[in-house]
């Protein structure tokens, strides 16, 4: 049985499926990476070579893969006492962890006077509980070792600053990741596949998506849970044709709203139908009325904290109308949405996608301008899609909505992810902008035919 | 190297900056909620419990419109405002009120919107129609007394936490030995004595049981024999009721006076004010004492008050549940405050996400953060298997039964259905119902939690008074009204049946508590709210004697993304260990399980 390490642990939090094959199948049956997944992992790695520079860290040494050889080393340099090692080599029952770094702290422990606490470096703004949990995960294992649970652990971020936390808060849940991971190793078949946000980038799509699919699996329809898909297969609906069909009504399904069970028939139909199925919807007067409405859309790089791309439309469908702006820094982000706004008239809704404008706009309005009615005027058109239509798939992204609802190659202009990689390149601004018209132009479309469009006739 | 994780931006800005932009963030989210709801299709709505589908209007019924709706899922509460029509053109549809909804005979009533008497309610008889949320409107802003606290040097240093507490030793060695004669503990002695000496503020951290409103009523009658003119703030009129009905108690003669409370809180806890003495006045018209009296309010009233009316102190009650800005208006009337609450119970709500976390934090737990206070340490509420579990999961171990409580049990008539759920043996037991139900809304927990209250009442000969069923969600309490009308038990009316928020400050001999999510889906999504540590604390700790926690093991599975929903997760899986497990999985849930 293959070792759990801290990588399993970061996959079981986002889908046990992961974890399990992860667990179960060689390497070599993963997808290929991109070449901007590669380029966001080189700069995961570099920036922990960096920070690791500063802190004159002691790495135990050993016969590479030897983990034995390199826990027996670790042990030392614990055992000595050197305030700060990097790549340690933690082994327990079943288990390997390899934090990126142990810091030396006062308090007894069966080392001595002192003791260490993990620090594991991310690439991330924020923390995220998959983070802790892998932070956990070693320091279960390095408390075994020590004969002493660290109060103490921490994430360092991508800004240097450290997020610490005390480990007593997340061992009940550390332990119960644990023991379903043990269960999982001895038995990946537990972990069924199932449709979620993130299917599409994950390195074992080629393995799910396909088996899923063959078995008309009831996650392949849009607003399906795991309790729901639970509850109808108790009640011998197990397939989307099943559920297209089904005919009684909400009681019989162990009682789940009957509303729900509408709504996810309409889905599997829509799904069968390969094409969005419209909803009536309350009409929108006045104020509400998206009728002059524009577009607003940013390409950013997360790693960097920044927007690469700022881009308008008004009016909706005018391919002349599109405006981009490229700040050249953080410091010229807000000057350049002013720009691209003051095309637009005052009032008119602003529509985005997903919560990459709200969220940036909350970090600066308050910090520059307090122009606080702008945010009044944003309009999420994910929500108002999911809200306005079934579609044919669960439609996590910009991506699955384009590929879904209007046919389209959603990556004509390169995936998102990119965006990052053009920034360094000579050419990258005439790559971004065009990455950002095709998306505003794919947004414009998504309103107009799914937004715009009369009720699908029942 | 070691440094606190921040949240970069926001340390760009000022205190006052952030709690603005917490303002600007509650008023826009729920603006937006309202305008996204109006753009849902009517299923989404319905799923939502924001809406109810297909209500047949059968008539009037003295001031009711009744109608009949097979299915009501929703999140109204009597008195929410509602508007009632086609479901598509929400303009054209009446405004309404809420009022009640028996499912046994599926019928809904509304009444006419009292702030608007002159609502369109020629319904047709046999049409049907959808019950929609409507917006409250009129939310009044509190941006102004943030910009006047801050323009004010002394409540600017307070709340930022550059301010050092002082207090007058010659009041303090008087009201010690004052308090003591009034026969209370000891730990209640040292935190009233601080509140009565301090010379600006003082924090007393009253944990379930622990006598906090009455030691609020000894310092405010204390103070007012001294002659001090004293505001008294809360967030709710409940609290603000309660604080004065516990002062009256304390000082008989002391003139108590509520502004707003003419028009603000129900019709009976109004009479219960008048009966007590207390002077109900409008806000803005008020002739108040100048001194030896109490001005009691909810925040939104001490805006109104004369611009010149000030207080020697500003009392707080529950202010672990008052957001910062809204503590302020009555902050700004005097220049020692006294804050009584408990950052562990329920927490401010707030309608918005806010990742500046601090900036959406209460008043207490703000300044206690500051500045530290005085936990009251001895329950008379709980025996000793509840307060040991509420104890050590939620107050670090420093909270104790008082001998009084310590061994009192559940009455227990050995040979019903549950004798193992109800043993009083086990103060505090998990009832295990491995449903996988999504949204608000488990009828298998409904079932079994009517069994249990059932088998309380029948075997064991618990007053239907004494216990009180708690669930997160208002669509889980409506179902299970439903299933306790079912068992028909005597004297039904008298068994409390709501949301956690509603409960807090009251207590019972049993709780039955429904957790109700069991989708580790929905789970995950809504960990942050239902297995919140706050919200399980005053849940669990409204029991004398027995603790029933009804709930699903896929509750507990959720491993949410957000590093505090992750910890809160984490807690409640502590807490679920601690638990004497009974596994009724088999009885009350189908093959899904």
């Amino acid at each position: 049985m293959r070792r759990i390490t801290g990588t399993h642990v970061y996959s079981y939090a986002k889908c046990p499926r992961l974890a399990a094959l992860d667990l179960s199948l060689p390497k070599s049956e993963r997808r290929v990476w991109h070449p901007w997944e590669e380029f966001a992992a080189k700069r995961g790695r570099d920036f922990e070579d960096e920070f690791v520079a500063t802190l004159a860290a002691v790495q135990p040494e050993y016969p590479a893969r030897d983990f034995d050889r390199g826990a027996a080393a670790t042990l030392e340099l614990l055992k000595q006492g050197v305030p700060w090692i990097h790549q340690a080599v933690l082994l327990g029952d079943q288990r390997l962890g390899l934090p990126d770094l142990l810091r030396k702290v006062d308090g007894p422990s069966k080392l001595g006077s002192h003791h260490y606490e993990v620090l594991d470096v991310k690439t991330s703004g924020l923390a995220r509980g998959d983070q802790v949990l892998q932070v956990m995960f070693y320091t279960r294992l390095l408390a075994e070792l020590q004969g002493r649970m660290p109060e103490r652990a921490a994430i360092i971020l991508k800004d240097g600053s450290e997020h610490g936390f005390a480990t007593a808060d997340y061992l009940a849940v550390t332990r119960d990741v644990e023991g379903a991971l043990l269960r999982l190793a001895a038995h990946p078949d537990l972990a069924r596949p199932f449709l979620q946000r993130g299917c599409e980038s994950c390195h074992w799509s080629d393995h799910c998506l396909p088996e899923l699919t063959a078995k008309g699996d009831l996650s392949l329809v849009a607003g399906m849970s795991h309790g729901a898909r639970a509850i109808l297969e108790a009640n011998g609906c197990r397939t989307v044709a099943d559920l297209a069909e089904f005919s009684n009504d909400g009681r019989s399904l162990s009682q789940l709203d009957s509303a729900l069970v509408r709504r996810l028939r309409k889905a599997a139909q829509a799904r069968l139908a390969a094409a969005p199925t419209v909803e009536a919807r309350p009409r929108q007067k006045g104020s509400l009325s998206l009728d002059r409405a524009a577009i607003i859309h940013l390409l950013t790089d997360p790693y960097a904290g920044r927007v690469l791309a700022f881009a308008v439309q008004h009016p909706i469908g005018d391919d002349n109308g599109i405006a981009v702006e490229l700040p050249a820094s953080v410091a010229t982000e807000w000057s350049a949405l002013k720009a691209l706004l003051a095309r637009v008239p005052t009032g008119v809704p602003l529509l985005h996608f997903d919560s990459a404008l709200p969220r940036w706009y909350e970090a600066h309005a308050f910090s520059r301008e307090a122009d606080t009615g702008l945010a009044a005027r944003f309009v999420d058109l994910q929500r108002r899609l999911r809200a306005a239509a079934l579609f044919p798939e669960p439609a996590f992204t910009l991506a699955d909505l384009v590929r879904c609802a209007l046919s389209r190659d959603p990556l004509r202009a390169g995936h998102w992810g990119q965006a990052a990689m053009w920034a360094a390149e000579a050419d990258g601004a005439d790559k971004l902008v065009a990455k950002a018209r095709a998306d505003v132009q794919d947004l414009a479309d998504l309103k107009r035919r799914v937004l715009d469009a009369a009720p699908t006739p029942a | 190297m070691r440094r606190r994780r921040p949240l970069r931006r926001t340390l760009e800005l000022t205190l006052e900056q952030r709690l603005l932009r917490f303002l600007a963030r509650e008023e826009e989210g729920e603006r937006q909620t309202h305008r996204e709801l109006r753009a849902q299709p009517i299923d989404l709505r319905v799923i939502d419990g924001d809406c109810i589908h297909d209500a047949r209007f059968t008539g009037r019924d003295g001031s009711a419109f009744v109608f009949t709706c097979s299915e009501n899922h929703s999140k109204f509460r009597t008195g929410d405002p509602v508007a009632v029509g086609d479901g598509q053109d929400f303009d054209a549809a009446s405004p309404m009120a809420y009022a009640a909804y028996d499912a046994g005979r599926s019928e809904l009533r509304l009444e006419l919107d009292p702030y608007n008497r002159s609502a369109r309610t020629d319904f047709v008889v046999g049409c049907a129609y959808v019950v929609d949320r409507r917006e409250f409107g009129g939310r009044g802003s509190l941006a102004v007394a943030v910009r006047d606290a801050f323009a004010f040097p002394w409540l600017k240093n307070v709340l930022e936490g550059r301010h050092e507490l002082t207090c007058d030793e010659a009041r303090l060695l008087r009201a010690r030995s004052f308090l003591l004669s009034r026969g209370l503990n000891s730990a209640q002695v040292e935190a009233g004595a601080a509140a009565i000496a301090t010379e600006s503020l003082a924090l007393v951290q009253g944990p379930p049981g622990t006598g906090k409103t009455k030691l609020l009523a000894e310092v405010v009658a204390a103070l007012c024999s001294r002659k001090c003119r004293i505001a008294l703030c809360a967030f709710t009129h409940n609290a603000v009721d309660n604080a004065l009905l516990a002062i009256r108690k304390v000082a008989p003669e002391l003139e108590l006076v509520k502004v707003g409370g003419n028009s603000g809180g129900s019709s009976e806890a109004r009479a219960d004010l008048s009966r007590a003495g207390v002077r109900l006045v409008d806000a803005k018209r008020a002739m108040l004492p100048a001194e030896s009296v109490v001005v009691a309010g909810t925040c939104y009233q001490f805006p109104k008050l004369q611009e010149d009316t000030a207080f020697h102190y500003t009392v707080f009650d529950e202010a672990g549940q008052l957001p910062i800005p809204h503590a302020l208006p009555a902050m700004l009337r005097s220049k020692r405050w006294l804050f009584f609450g408990d950052h562990r119970q329920l927490p401010p709500v707030v309608t918005s996400e806010h990742r500046d976390r601090e900036a959406a934090d209460s008043i207490f737990a703000h300044l206690h953060r500051r500045y530290g206070g005085h936990l009251l340490d001895t329950t008379y509420r709980m025996n000793e298997g509840v307060c040991r579990l509420v104890s050590e999961t939620y107050y670090d171990g420093l909270l104790h039964a008082a001998p009084s409580s310590i061994d009192r049990r559940l009455p227990f008539v050995p040979g019903g259905r549950l004798d193992e759920v109800l043993d009083p043996a086990h103060s505090v037991v998990w009832v295990r119902v491995d449903h996988r139900q999504p949204g608000s809304r488990s009828h298998e927990e409904a079932h079994a939690v009517a069994d249990v209250v059932a088998d309380l009442v029948r075997q064991h000969g618990v007053p239907t008074r004494e216990i009180a069923v708690i669930a997160p969600f208002r669509a889980q309490v409506q179902l299970l009204r439903a299933a306790l009308d079912q068992k028909e038990l005597q004297n039904r009316a008298e068994l409390v049946v709501d949301t956690v928020e509603r409960i807090q400050g009251q207590e019972r001999e049993a709780v039955v508590v429904s957790l109700t999510a069991g989708d580790p889906d929905e789970a995950r999504g809504r960990s942050a709210f239902h297995l919140n540590e706050n919200r399980l604390n005053v849940a669990l700790s409204r029991a004398r004697t027995k603790v029933v926690l009804v709930a699903s093991a896929h509750s507990f599975e959720a491993i949410p993304g957000d590093v505090d929903a992750l910890r809160t997760a984490s807690r409640c899986r502590e807490l679920r260990d601690r638990l004497t497990m009974v596994d009724l999985t088999k009885l009350y849930c189908g093959p899904v399980a």
